[in-house]
C-alpha cells in the first residue's frame, strides 16, 4: 500500500435540529462575540433568529449577523465581513449557508485573526498560523465546505476566482442539521447534489486516493445514488435529506484529502467567467470528464462501480444498475457508471450542456481563454490524465 | 539533521545545479518557451531563488533577493527542495500536505515537471562538486 496521510480536524454534529445546539458547542471556546455569517435568506429566517436569541440568552454580549453573502462570493463581501468583525470584536463566526457562505467566513476567518490582507494568503498553504473558532452549517447538500480546508473566492477587479487552501481553514466544528435543507428549490438540491456527487467520483480516481479516502467516496456515493432521486421526488423526505448532507461530508473529507481533477478545473473556470452555478456546471462536466479519463481511469472506475452497482434501485437505474459480477471488466464497469451519472442526470431535469446554462462560446479564442483558466486551476493538479489547451478546449466544444 | 548548514551552502548548490539546467537544450528551451517567473523561497536555511523565462528566450538564474515580480511562488524547506531534486518528492501530494505553499497558477509550473527530471540525475553530482553528499 502506498504512504498517505488523512488529516480531519472538524467535528461534525449531526442531527435533526442540531442548529440550536451551538450555544452548547461553542461554551468550551470561551467566546462571548459572535459574528453570523448567511445569506440573505437565511440571515432573516427563523433558525438564525432563534439562534441569535439564544446565544444571547448563553450570555453573549454581541451577535451580529452579516448577511451580505453573495451567490458567488467575492472579494467585496469578505472585505466587509471581515471590517464588521473587527468593529465587533468578533471572537467566533458563525457560517450558516451554502458553499459560498462558509468559504467566506473562511476567508473571513484568516483575515480577522491574522488582521492583513487576503491577498497575502491566497494559494497554497499560504495562511500563517492557527484561526479562531469558526462553526460552519450548510444548507445544501453538496460543497463538503463545511469540512474542507479550501475556499474559492470571485476576485471582479482580475476577473478569475482565487483559491485558497490551507489546514488553517478547516472549521473547527460542522453542525449538520438536515432540517436547513429542507427549502433547497429542487434546482439547487439537484445541483449541489451533483457537486457531492463528482467530489466522489473525481476523488476516487484523483492521484491521491488512498484507502481512507477510497472508503468515505464509496459510502458517500452509495448514499448519492440512492438518496438524491428520493430528494428529487420529496424534498420533505427527512431521512434522503439526511443521507445527503451526510454524504456532502463524506465526500469533503475525502476531497480535501486526495483531491478533485479536470471536472473541477474546468468548472471553476466556467463558473468565473459565465457566473454558472458551480454545482450544475460539474453535472454537465462530470460525463466529459469521466470519458476524458476513461482510459488512465478505468481499473478505478471499474473497482468505483462494483462495489455501488448492487446498491441501484434497478427501476431508476435501468441501464446501470446490476451486481458485482457483471461488472468483472473493468470496462464494462466504469461505462455504466458513466451510464448512471446519465441517469442521474435525466432523474434530476439538469441541464446536460453548457448552453442550457447560458453559456456560448464567442469565437475559438473563449475557448482557449476558459482552457488555459482550467490548465491553471489547481484542481487539474490531481487529476488522472494531464491535459493540455487543446484537450480542454475539445471538452469544452464537446459539453457545449 | 538540515542538508544545508547555511544559506551559502544552499545557494551555491541551487546556482550550480540551474547553471546546469541551463546548459542543456533539452531543458532549458522548453523552460523559455513556458515565459514563466518562478521564485523558489526556501527556509531552514533560507534561500532565494528566481528562473526568469518572461522573454521566451533566455532563461535567468537569480540568487537572492531581486526586484523582479514571480509569476508562481513556490515556498518550502531547504530539506523539502533537497528531496525534490533527489526525484523523492510528489509535489501534488507535497501541496496538500502542505510541505510546499504555493502562489500563483501552480499547475502551470507542474506541467514543467516532467522537462526538468533529467536534473535529478544531475542533482547528486552537483552536490558532490559542492562537496556535499545527497543522503
Amino acid at each position: 500500500m502506498l504512504s498517505f496521510t488523512y488529516q480531519s480536524p472538524t467535528s461534525i454534529v449531526f442531527g435533526e435540529g442540531a442548529l440550536a445546539d451551538i450555544p452548547d458547542l461553542i461554551k468550551p471556546y470561551g467566546v462571548s462575540r459572535a459574528l453570523i455569517i448567511s445569506d440573505p435568506y437565511f440571515a432573516a429566517a427563523p433558525p438564525v433568529i432563534s439562534l441569535t436569541e439564544s446565544l444571547k440568552e448563553a450570555g453573549f454580549a454581541e451577535v451580529l449577523i452579516f448577511s451580505d453573502v453573495p451567490a458567488d462570493s467575492d472579494v467585496e463581501a469578505v472585505e466587509k465581513a471581515i471590517a464588521m468583525a473587527k468593529e465587533s470584536m468578533a471572537d467566533v463566526i458563525i457560517a450558516i449557508g451554502g458553499g459560498s457562505v462558509i468559504d467566506t467566513a473562511k476567508v473571513v476567518n484568516a483575515g480577522l485573526t491574522h488582521n492583513c490582507d487576503i491577498h497575502e494568503f491566497e494559494g497554497m498553504n499560504s495562511v500563517r498560523g492557527p484561526l479562531g473558532p469558526l462553526i460552519a452549517v450548510p444548507t445544501t447538500a453538496g460543497t463538503g465546505a463545511e469540512v474542507s480546508a479550501a475556499a474559492v473566492i470571485k476576485d471582479h477587479k482580475a476577473d478569475n476566482k482565487i483559491v485558497f487552501a490551507s489546514r488553517y481553514l478547516y472549521p473547527s466544528i460542522a453542525v449538520l442539521d438536515p432540517l436547513l435543507t429542507v427549502s433547497l428549490p429542487p434546482m439547487l438540491t439537484a445541483g449541489t447534489g451533483f457537486d457531492a456527487l463528482t467530489h466522489v467520483i473525481e476523488c476516487y480516481v484523483s492521484t491521491l486516493a488512498n484507502v481512507v479516502s477510497d472508503s468515505l467516496c464509496l459510502e458517500a456515493a452509495r448514499l448519492i445514488f440512492r438518496a438524491l432521486p428520493a430528494v428529487m421526488k420529496d424534498g420533505n423526505n427527512m431521512e434522503a435529506r439526511s443521507q445527503m448532507l451526510v454524504a456532502s461530508s463524506m465526500a469533503g473529507l475525502a476531497f480535501t484529502n486526495a483531491g478533485v481533477g479536470i471536472v473541477h478545473a474546468l468548472a471553476h473556470s466556467v463558473g468565473a467567467k459565465y457566473g454558472t452555478h458551480h454545482g450544475l456546471t460539474n453535472a454537465v462536466f462530470l460525463p466529459f470528464g469521466i470519458a476524458f479519463n476513461m482510459q488512465e481511469g478505468v481499473a478505478r472506475y471499474g473497482t468505483f462501480w462494483r462495489a455501488i452497482a448492487s446498491e441501484l434501485e434497478p427501476q431508476l437505474y435501468p441501464l446501470s444498475a446490476g451486481s458485482a459480477g457483471d461488472y468483472v471488466d473493468d470496462m464494462a464497469g466504469a461505462k455504466a457508471l458513466w451510464q448512471a451519472v446519465k441517469e442521474l442526470q435525466q432523474i434530476c431535469l439538469i441541464p446536460t450542456r453548457l448552453s442550457q446554462l447560458g453559456v456560448t462560446f464567442a469565437d475559438e479564442a473563449a475557448y482557449e481563454e476558459i482552457a488555459l483558466l482550467a490548465s491553471c486551476d489547481p484542481a487539474i493538479m490531481f487529476n488522472v490524465r494531464s491535459a493540455d489547451t487543446a484537450e480542454l478546449v475539445g471538452i469544452l466544444k464537446e459539453s457545449g | 539533521m538540515a542538508i544545508f548548514k547555511s544559506s551559502d551552502d544552499l545557494n551555491n548548490v541551487m546556482s550550480m545545479l540551474w547553471q546546469r539546467i541551463s546548459a542543456s537544450p533539452q531543458m532549458s528551451e522548453p523552460l523559455c518557451a513556458s515565459k514563466l517567473i518562478v521564485q523558489f523561497r526556501y527556509r531552514e536555511p533560507e534561500g532565494l531563488v528566481t528562473i526568469d523565462c518572461s522573454d521566451g528566450e533566455s532563461m535567468k538564474v537569480i540568487i537572492g533577493p531581486t526586484a523582479v515580480k514571480p509569476v508562481i511562488e513556490m515556498t518550502m524547506k531547504a530539506d523539502v527542495a533537497h528531496d525534490f531534486w533527489l526525484g523523492k518528492v510528489n509535489v501534488p501530494a507535497a501541496i496538500m500536505l502542505g510541505k510546499i505553499a504555493s502562489k500563483g497558477p501552480t499547475p502551470k509550473a507542474l506541467a514543467l515537471l516532467p522537462i526538468i527530471k533529467p536534473a535529478f540525475s544531475l542533482y547528486p553530482e552537483v552536490l558532490e562538486n559542492a562537496g556535499m553528499m545527497a543522503r
